[in-house]
């Protein structure tokens, strides 16, 4: 019996560098290009590894964030950045067979780890944070795990509903 | 109970790949989609050249791992539309 969980991965907008904050921006760039950004979008400052939500598009070279676990506002110049949409999001299956542990590795990764000596046999979901020291995603991931392993065997891929948490990258090894 | 995905291969008819232990299935670039399976088995499909960010092909062999695993023991393998032209499917 297979099982996956079909895990909502936000989509990527756009990424860049940061430049000199303008005004009230909490987040400026050039060349419009958070044309496409909207309210509610999520910020990774890879640089720092901080997340941010999109709280108002001034324009499109400018927006006003809020710190989702602590960082600093504005975003000074040089940071590197990634923002997802908060609404659209891809599935991407994630396997539940043979799963050893389930670990909150930090505050904005969870790792699977299976039962295997392959480097591949771990995969890390990369989401929005958790406070520090909460292992509310792992937790998450565990209870949507059970929740899929005692349906019928012909539902191979459910849904899990993450309460409070985005997922927005999954990778393998 | 074994279970396959049938990928047309240009040049080739089709070709199965193991629908069993897989990990992860990951849209590696414009041009293949991998596929983790536990113990470190890696299956490498190379296609035609996808937009940056679609994962269409991707999409589809999970849709495919999706209906052939939830059918009867009795229905081994499942013929894939590939939305891209699959040139090559290699193992390592």
């Amino acid at each position: 019996m297979e099982k996956f969980l079909n895990v909502p991965v936000y989509s990527l907008i756009m990424n860049g560098t940061s430049v000199t904050p303008v005004g009230d921006a909490d987040l400026t760039d050039t060349g419009n290009v958070f044309a496409n950004v909207s309210v509610g979008d999520i910020v990774h400052e890879s640089t720092g590894n901080k997340y941010f939500v999109v709280t108002s598009k001034i324009d499109s070279n400018n927006l006003t964030l809020t710190a989702l676990d602590g960082g600093t506002l504005p975003i000074v110049s040089g940071k590197s950045f990634f923002i997802h949409s908060g609404s659209s999001y891809n599935n991407q299956l994630v396997s539940i067979g043979d799963v050893g542990l389930i670990e909150q590795l930090s505050t904005s990764t969870t790792t699977i780890a299976y039962d295997g000596p392959s480097a591949t046999d771990l995969v890390t979901l990369v989401h929005t944070p958790v406070a520090s020291g909460s292992e509310a995603m792992r937790d998450q991931v565990q209870e949507q795990m059970e929740d899929a392993l005692i349906t019928s065997w012909t539902d191979v891929a459910p849904e899990p509903v993450f309460v409070n948490q985005k997922v927005i990258g999954i990778s393998i090894g | 109970m074994q279970k396959f995905l049938s990928i047309p291969v240009t040049g080739q008819q089709s070709q199965l790949v193991s629908a069993n232990d897989i990990k992860l299935i990951e849209q590696f670039s414009t041009t293949a989609v991998k596929i983790y399976y536990g113990g470190g088995k890696v299956t490498s499909i190379t296609h035609a050249t996808a937009a940056s960010g679609n994962e269409e092909m991707r999409d589809a062999i999970q849709d495919g791992v999706v209906s052939i695993l939830s059918q009867r023991w009795t229905n081994v393998s499942i013929d894939l539309v590939m939305p891209k032209a699959v040139s090559d499917i290699g193992i390592a």
